[in-house]
């Protein structure tokens, strides 16, 4: 693109009284050549912008470069459309508002900003979304229960084309066993009736609600906008086109073989809460050996969950049935005696006049662990516990059933867990990667597995930063008890959350626009084919899996699958990939625009590389809430650290700079990085850089990492000024002035 | 071992006499209760049997009411009860009762039958020894220490200035002091109390005993209440005075001096 | 711990109809055990007695809860009660669990005296049935007949024990200087039954309460005075269900009403540094607190301070559920505990308006020997002490 350039540096906020204005212009106009440079007190006040805006009409200004306040603030104001384009330098929060004014060092950080400004704009060009081919806005949901029935009704409803695929013949899952719905409306104190019929029937309303049963999934290969579905069923294969994909395969009751400590298998009248459902349905509640009605009854919760040998979680929905299924008991008589064995009772919410309505009832509760169970020789059972409030053994009398109130397991965890695969091609291995069973749900055709990532206790990926439906895997999301035990009335609203993400994603991707977190970023990696090698490092590095490969091993990009982070741009060795507005060269000039003083001015510099998402806002903060720190520090923002190519680190070194910080998101389990592994990469990948410094004599501590969130603001300060202690131990780079 | 314990329900020891239209003592609205002695009696029954193994029998002679005595030993540990009731033994005297009990418990196995001492109502202490003598049984009245050894006993009694202490050959008829063996009459369970509701408490008349009527020896012929206290004298004055004046009042009024 | 406990379910049922139906509501939150009095002082009772755990017994039909110690420790207060999450009515069933046993003739020693004396006299202090007007001579007290308004009700207490006496006759200058109709029926009353219904006979208490509504209904009785707020319980609440409604009021109630309506006040001054305990049964099981605050304020020169446990948080002073005839040894009984609360606020004078707490905080005065530094009075006293001017 032909480049006019303008220039506008801002007075306000104080930035006039601070600094010299007419030296930065000078920096722009001498230094920087540009055509157009102006000073307002208030450019983005009404009279300021009709300058530029007039520049931009009348003059033919078509690249802008405001010095002023932070590219997080009035982005809204300095948008002046596609066809320009616009940088931000900082000078307000990150120079003037943190440091001394009139000070010579202060004005060499504002100079200098506006120099990176200046050389960064000379790589952007504007960008060009990407069209995919054949698009389409249609939504797939995996799983006929009731998440995926109220998530395909969402969709519909909203006007999308849907697809549902159930593998069993009939829809309903789960609710399909179930005799009576635990209370989801006041006074919450009865049980409901099962709907999932009248939920079912409504699929039928929608014409563009395509309905497989019988059907499972054999592949989902492409990308959001553009996947192509292969369908199963018994007849054969059907393909479908879709544009996002919802996992609701929801989970089934733990197996119960695995419980003869509580009797299961070894005792005829022990038997499992969905069996007990399952007997509620048919009439009278009677013993599946002998036929006796059943007049007592006891409910053992907690059986095989939140126990390291079973399941060790909570399975949130067990207590609540249990109390549902109670009352049952005491509908068919009145008189029956129940026994609720529990460790702790959860009965969340509303549920808790539930819990009231079933001990006023005469429910008998305790809390204890279950020392045993025996059979008499009518095949009752008599039931012991420790019971925790008097302090002793108790032992009931003799009940005619036992029902084990199992957990949850999500249909996610079961199935081989393949080796990861990390190996690149020099056989280093990359840190370690996500675990995916295959547990023959959605059959991705990714490279990075078949499956979504599973998460801990092998429920499927999701709460990937903020949203709880969110995955890894761009377009794809996961709603109800396939992600997270919960009961219906949560799994409905998860199912809604999902179809509206899914239905954001195939809009903004039909726009060429990624989505969260990068929403309404037009620009995507590109790739300069001819000079790859086919290390694979991208492939594997990337956290979304947004690149597959092609018959010739080169990487095969799926812009809509990608997240924009630029993690495959600071991977790549041979530096093929860039952005239309995020390149390697275009770092490497901003760090060469930096003045670096001579040796004996005893002035160093530090480059702060800070990610967009926590790091730069923290430091901004530090800014507003007017904290001071040294003023060697010269900031680039980027995505991601992970996007930070090794090259930067030799460019900065050669050009005299004294010292590296990487400011970005904490890393591992409880993550904040944005795109999941970025800071982690990068910490990786300077591992390996601290032996090429030694060999060059450069001291490892030059370069150093450091974690920071947003809340940190007020850590900023000592983060810099202990590395500019560190650097004036080391030393200055002896490269400067090479 | 088989013991049989004489329980007597009698007047609450708070009970107010009042005497209906025709002179006798009214028992409308008196609350009854187990003689106290007899309590103790129950005690030392049931721990007896608590050593030694078998039953407690408990058996009374007494209107319907008398039912609810037989409970109370039930609940605090006896295994059967049985109650003579019938209405021609309303005016029975210590005769009487003595024919019907005995006719009663010498259809009961028997090693040791126990009551307490005396009734707090009349007061008379002479049942459970002319049972003894119905029974040609050997009896110990007054009993503080009791303890058996296979099939002899050995008692001590309350006498004039001391104790006495007696060995004695099984079956005997005992009757309890306050305090026999230093036990207090044991509170029961709601267990046991809810047991005793399903426990035997067999009830006979005269008829079920093989008895015709029975004429008492004794008859009652009037009933008084005691003369009221009188109201105190305060003697006034200097304390030396005063003591003077109370000599002469207790030698000459009181004659107690 | 050893031995395995059995539950029995009959006996949860026997408990529960014996009046226990809200034994079941418990979650077991043990907020009742650590609100409980008990946890205040030491000793054998206080180590004894859990009133969580005994719930948790009743609810389970698990032996252990019929010891003395355990089954009679509880007094009554309303601490529990109110706070509880699940509105569990705790004092009934400590009622019905007493009733379990004492229902079937069995009370403990000490109480039998007491139960015999009401069932012989109508009241619980072996006083004379005849006697029980006695406190009336030389005060010209009308008698209740078909027109007077009030009917004034004297607790058993206030008729029998010397000390107590002078309450009744407090109240009742207080009636006539405020020119109220009432009149009075004692001859022919039982005691209220309040205490022995809690010890859990039921039986007798029926006996004295039918005999009381029988009598009320036969006089044309609409409405009642009460000297003590257990009357006031009693009448207001355990009467209705055996068919006795009346209006009834304590004492307090009517004459803070009078002297809103400026038909009663106090001239004279008193220099006086007044306290005020609220009786559990007048505060928290009634709910009436600002009636003798307002009544005391209202006289002049009077320096009124709350206690640090007042209103609904007041401490029992351990008379009620019929421990007022328990013997506790010193260094264990509540009312020390609202002494020493007196003297820190500096109090010179500890006033209440309820014949049982003046029993046991006279007592614990005396026993800490504070005597000469707090003076505990019946609120009534008080009030006489300001009728006139010197």
């Amino acid at each position: 693109m032909d480049k006019k350039t303008a220039v506008y540096i801002c007075t306000g906020c104080g930035i006039g009284e601070s600094l010299d204005t007419e030296a930065l212009v000078k920096v722009a106009t001498k230094e920087g050549k540009v055509p157009v440079c102006k000073t307002h007190g208030f450019f983005c006040g009404p009279e300021g912008l009709a300058q530029i805006k007039n520049d931009i009409e009348n003059e033919g200004v078509n690249s802008v470069v405001i010095a002023a306040c932070s590219s997080r603030v009035n982005y809204d104001v300095f948008d002046f459309g596609p066809a320009v384009l616009t940088e931000r330098a900082n000078i307000r929060e990150q120079v003037t508002w943190t440091h001394k004014a009139n000070d010579e060092d202060t004005q060499m950080m504002a100079e200098d900003n506006l120099r990176m400004s200046l050389a960064k704009i000379k790589h952007v060009e504007p960008l060009e979304p990407f069209q995919g081919e054949n698009m389409v806005k249609t939504v797939l949901v995996v799983g006929g229960g009731l998440t995926g029935i109220t998530a395909a009704l969402e969709a519909a409803k909203t006007g999308y084309k849907t697809v549902l695929v159930e593998k069993n013949q009939a829809l309903g899952g789960w609710l399909n066993g179930l005799h009576r719905l635990a209370p989801r409306k006041a006074p919450y104190t009865m049980p409901e009736e099962v709907d999932i019929a009248d939920k079912i029937k409504e699929l039928s309303l929608y014409p563009d609600l395509k309905v497989y049963t019988g059907a499972e999934i054999e592949e989902i290969a492409g990308a959001p906008g553009m996947f192509d579905v292969s369908i199963r069923q018994d007849s054969g294969i059907s393909t479908e086109r879709v544009g996002s994909v919802i996992l609701a395969t929801g989970a089934v009751p733990y197996d119960a073989t695995k419980l003869q400590h509580l009797g299961y298998g070894k005792f005829a009248n022990v038997i499992t809460a969905q069996k007990l459902e399952e007997l509620a349905g048919q009439g009278k509640i009677v013993r599946p050996g002998d036929g006796k009605e059943v007049q007592s009854i006891a409910f053992i919760q907690c059986a095989g969950s939140r126990d390291p040998e079973h399941l060790p979680y909570c399975s949130a929905v067990c207590c609540v049935e249990s109390l549902k299924q109670a009352t049952y008991l005491k509908e068919q008589n009145p008189e029956a005696s129940v026994y609720i064995f529990y460790k702790d009772l959860r009965a969340p919410g509303e549920y808790e006049r539930l819990y009231k309505k079933v001990q006023q009832d005469g429910a008998i509760f305790v809390r204890g662990d279950i020392t045993g169970i025996d059979e008499d020789d009518e095949k009752n059972l008599i039931v012991r516990a420790q019971d925790v409030l008097t302090l002793s053994e108790i032992s009931t009398e003799s009940v005619d059933m036992v029902v084990l109130a199992t957990g949850m397991v999500p249909t996610t965890a079961f199935g081989e867990n393949p080796e990861a695969q990390t190996e690149t091609e020099s056989g280093d291995k990359a840190p370690a990667g996500e675990v995916i069973l295959k547990s023959n749900l959605l059959n991705l055709a990714y490279r990075q597995g078949p499956e979504l990532p599973t998460l801990k206790y092998g429920f499927s990926d999701s709460n990937f930063i903020c949203f709880p439906y969110e995955t890894r895997r761009t377009g794809i999301y996961a709603a109800g008890s396939v992600r997270a035990p919960m009961d219906e009335a949560s799994s409905a609203e998860d199912a809604a959350g999902a179809a509206m993400k899914a239905i954001q994603c195939m809009e903004l991707s039909d726009q060429g626009s990624a989505v969260h977190p990068r929403v309404w970023d037009l620009s995507f990696p590109e790739f300069a084919m001819q000079r790859c090698t086919q290390c694979k490092r991208c492939t594997v590095e990337c956290p979304f899996g947004a690149i597959n490969e092609d018959e010739k091993a080169n990487p095969l990009p799926n812009p809509t699958r990608c997240r924009r982070c630029g993690v495959c741009m600071g991977a790549c060795p041979e530096r093929i990939i860039s952005f239309k507005n995020y390149s390697v060269p275009m770092i490497g000039s901003m760090i060469k625009a930096i003045e670096v003083p001579d040796e004996d001015e005893e002035k160093p510099r530090i480059l702060v590389f800070a990610c967009e998402n926590d790091a730069y806002p923290a430091v901004d903060m530090a800014g507003i809430n007017g904290l001071r720190y040294n003023s060697w520090v010269r900031i680039i923002p980027v995505r991601c650290l992970g996007s930070i190519n090794l090259v930067w680190i030799a460019d900065t070194l050669s050009n005299g700079i004294d010292g590296i910080l990487l400011l970005g998101c904490k890393h591992g389990d409880d993550y904040q990085c944005h795109f999941v592994k970025g800071s982690e990469l990068a910490e990786y990948r300077l591992s390996k850089v601290s032996e090429t410094l030694d060999r060059l004599s450069l001291e490892s501590d030059r370069v150093r990492m450091e974690e920071v969130s947003i809340v940190d603001y007020d850590k900023i300060p000592a983060i810099l000024d202990s590395f500019a202690e560190r650097l004036e131990e080391l030393g200055p780079n002896p490269y400067k002035g090479f | 071992m088989n013991i049989v314990v004489c329980v007597k329900q009698t007047f609450d020891t708070e009970a107010k006499i009042v005497f209906d239209s025709q002179g006798r003592i009214d028992p409308n609205g008196v609350n009854l209760i187990v003689n106290p002695y007899d309590e103790f009696a129950l005690e030392e029954g049931i721990r007896l049997k608590e050593k030694f193994g078998g039953t407690v029998t408990a058996v009374s002679m007494g209107g319907a009411r008398a039912q609810e005595a037989l409970r109370t030993a039930l609940a605090m540990g006896a295994d059967k009860a049985l109650l003579v009731s019938d209405p021609a033994l309303n005016d029975a005297d210590e005769w009487v009762s003595t024919q019907a009990l005995a006719q009663a418990i010498s259809k009961i196995p028997y090693d040791i039958i126990l009551a307490g001492r005396v009734a707090i109502d009349d007061g008379s202490s002479q049942v459970c020894v002319r049972l003894a003598e119905e029974l040609h049984l050997p009896s110990v009245s007054t009993v503080v220490k009791f303890s058996v050894e296979g099939n002899k006993a050995t008692a001590v009694r309350e006498i004039d200035g001391g104790t006495e202490t007696l060995e004695i050959e099984l079956p005997v008829v005992l009757t309890a002091q306050k305090g026999i063996n230093g036990n207090e009459p044991r509170y029961p369970s709601v267990a046991g109390i809810m047991k005793a509701k399903k426990k035997e408490l067999k009830t006979m008349t005269l008829a079920d005993l093989g008895l015709a009527a029975l004429e008492p020896k004794m008859k009652i012929s009037k009933y008084d209440l005691p003369t009221p206290r009188q109201a105190g004298k305060k003697v006034p004055g200097e304390p030396a005075a005063a003591a003077q004046e109370l000599v002469k009042l207790l030698h000459e009024e009181a004659k107690v001096l | 711990m050893d031995e395995i406990k059995n539950v029995s379910l009959e006996m949860k049922d026997y408990i529960a109809s014996s009046g226990a139906e809200t034994l079941s509501w418990c979650m077991q939150c043990g907020l009742c055990t650590n609100l409980c009095p008990w946890r205040l002082v030491p000793g054998e009772v206080s180590e004894n007695f859990n009133i969580r755990k005994m719930q948790r017994l009743g609810q389970l039909g698990l032996e252990g809860f019929e010891e003395e110690n355990i089954l009679f420790a509880c007094v009554t207060c309303g601490m529990c009660q109110i706070n509880c999450p699940r509105k569990v009515e705790i004092i009934d069933n400590v009622r019905s669990m007493r009733n379990t046993t004492v229902g079937a003739g069995f009370l403990p020693p000490h109480l039998r005296p007491i139960a015999g004396s009401l069932h012989a006299n109508g009241n619980p202090w072996s006083g004379e049935r005849e006697k029980r007007a006695a406190w009336q001579n030389g005060l010209d007290i009308p008698a209740f007949t078909e027109d007077t308004e009030y009917l004034l009700f004297v607790c058993c207490t206030s008729c029998y024990d010397t000390r107590s006496k002078k309450i009744a006759t407090s109240i009742v200058r207080l009636l006539k200087a405020a020119g109220v109709n009432f009149g009075v029926l004692t001859a022919e009353e039982n005691c209220c039954g309040e205490s022995i219904r809690k010890l859990g006979d039921e039986e007798l208490f029926q006996k004295l309460a039918q005999g009381n509504i029988d009598l009320f209904k036969r006089k044309g009785v609409k409405k009642i005075i009460t000297t003590s707020p257990h009357c006031l319980y009693a009448f207001k609440k355990d009467y209705p269900e055996l068919g006795g409604e009346f209006e009834v009021m304590h004492y307090s109630e009517v004459l803070a009403q009078l002297v809103k309506e400026g038909k009663l006040s106090f001239p004279q001054e008193l220099a006086r540094k007044v306290t005020f305990h609220d009786p559990c049964y007048l505060g928290r099981h009634n709910q009436v607190f600002d009636p003798p605050r307002e009544l005391i304020q209202s006289i002049p020169g009077v320096e009124f301070v709350e206690l640090d446990r007042s209103r609904n948080k007041s401490l029992c002073c351990a008379g009620g559920g019929g421990r007022i005839w328990a013997e506790v040894p010193m260094g264990e009984r509540f009312g020390e505990l609202r002494i020493t609360g007196a003297v820190e606020k500096q109090a010179d004078t500890l006033v209440t308006a309820c014949p049982y707490c003046i029993i046991m905080l006279d007592d614990a005065c005396a026993g800490l020997e504070k005597g000469d530094v707090l003076q505990v009075m019946e609120m009534s006293e008080l009030l006489c002490t300001a009728l006139d001017t010197k």
